[in-house]
């Protein structure tokens, strides 16, 4: 496999990086248990970017898994789920943001899913009002009982990974959400890798 | 009437307003803190889009998805904040004739290019037309994560009515099945008022007999907790 970038990203921080279509993505969870806030544009046009919102609209669920391909905010396909470890991923819950920390639990200043995301994309001329919602990666949201949001830790091992393919020439970022007050990453942020290349990657 | 503050201290409220919405359009409309927004339907089956945008920063508008974060819930009900997207509470549900909503699906584009018009045409500048709430869609959103889309069941003069707590611009566009503009047919009512009474009488909250019976079959003789159960009205003088 000729990999293009090999990234590891800090838990609670973000990286950014890019695919030609028809490239694999392979996002690997290192230590488990730990949710990675995906977004993606596409390299042409970043006012195109993979929507879950709209993702939700052609799958007809909250949920995505292997085999799905994901659209963009104009409703095309960008990404294919081509291998996923896991099966168990958010589409729903916005990236967390100075103020999910600031009003929802009292922390200014913590860091965030939001900034570290936009940080990784701005130098494209990315505004932070056109940041796109975040399809979050190994974030375990089941719905409980009478349509309740359930907050619990994703099932994600150590190694474990999902595989895009690239079905445009695309760029985006990965931040390892750094919630560390509630359940979402075992209360513990740790690394992610991101491994661009032409073919998933298996190391 | 503004709301009961320590400090009753506060200009007036701005004027009452009813604004068409023709289908296959979208309309805006500036509220202010304390008074009350309301949806109604005017034909049946009608479904609504709801956008906003605060009047201090057009950067925080009205977020569905943070909506759902801070609600810990998929679905829009009684009381639920409508929150931004700095997770402050702009509108409160307060009202609701039908209780069946929307809070995960996108706009269709048709939509989207109204808002955008509609709000150009009133003058402001917004960074992004958002997601919207979908009021009188009803999805059935499953435990295995399938969102399925049903027929809305709103009748027509189906209202649902907010109080606002940031002052606002709001978007409201009445999507028509056949994507045709067809501006003589208002489909949709944007109600302003500042008094709750000002309002009409809302229809009887509407029961999903099917789901009722489906409930009732599966308790075997319980009595089902039927959440949209008429409740009584706290009674005040109309004028």
């Amino acid at each position: 496999m000729r990999v293009r970038s090999d990234l590891v990203v800090a838990g609670g921080f973000g990286g950014g990086w890019e695919a030609k279509a028809g490239e694999f993505v392979t996002v690997v969870d290192l230590e488990g248990e730990q949710t990675g806030d995906f977004i993606a544009f596409l390299a042409q046009d970043p006012e195109e970017w993979l929507s879950p919102v709209h993702c939700r609209e052609a799958l007809r669920s909250i949920f995505v898994r292997a085999g799905d391909q994901l659209v963009s905010n104009r409703r095309r396909p960008v990404l294919e789920i081509v291998r996923d470890d896991v099966g168990v991923h958010d589409a729903t819950i916005p990236a967390c943001d100075p103020t999910r920390y600031a009003v929802e639990f009292g922390v200014p200043g913590h860091r965030n899913c939001l900034e570290n995301l936009w940080a990784a994309v701005r130098e494209r001329g990315v505004a932070i009002e056109r940041m796109p919602e975040p399809l979050n990666l190994f974030q375990n949201t089941p719905v409980v009982g009478d349509g309740r949001i359930g907050l619990t830790d994703p099932v994600s091992r150590p190694g474990q990974r999902i595989v895009l393919r690239a079905l445009a020439d695309l760029f985006g970022s990965l931040s390892p959400c750094p919630q560390d007050i509630i359940p979402g990453n075992g209360l513990r942020p740790t690394p992610m890798r991101a491994v661009v290349g032409d073919g998933p990657f298996e190391g | 009437m503004p709301l009961l503050m320590v400090d009753p201290a506060r200009d007036p409220l701005p004027p009452e307003a009813d604004v068409p919405v023709p289908r296959g359009g979208a309309v805006t409309v500036e509220v202010r803190q304390g008074q009350l927004l309301s949806i109604e339907t005017v034909v049946p089956g009608q479904v609504a889009e709801l956008f906003a945008w605060t009047i201090a920063d057009a950067g925080e508008w009205l977020s569905p998805h943070h909506t759902r974060v801070f609600g810990g819930t998929f679905e829009l009900r009684m009381g639920t904040r409508l929150v931004t997207n700095r997770r402050r509470p702009i509108l409160v549900v307060g009202r609701d004739s039908l209780r069946h909503h929307d809070l995960l699906l996108p706009a269709s584009e048709a939509s989207v290019a109204a808002v955008a018009a509609a709000v150009a045409r009133a003058g402001f500048v917004v960074p992004r037309i958002p997601d919207p709430i979908n009021l009188f869609l009803e999805t059935q959103l499953h435990p295995d994560g399938r969102i399925e889309v049903r027929p809305s069941p709103a009748r027509a003069g189906d209202r649902w009515t907010t109080r606002v707590l940031l002052d606002a611009v709001v978007a409201v566009a009445a999507p028509s099945p056949s994507l045709a503009n067809d501006a003589d047919h208002s489909v949709v009512t944007v109600r302003v008022r500042n008094e709750v009474t000002a309002l009409p009488v809302d229809l009887p909250v509407w029961i999903d007999e099917g789901a009722a019976r489906t409930a009732a079959s599966a308790t075997a003789g319980i009595s089902p907790p039927i959440e949209s159960a008429i409740v009584p009205r706290k009674r005040h003088d109309r004028r």
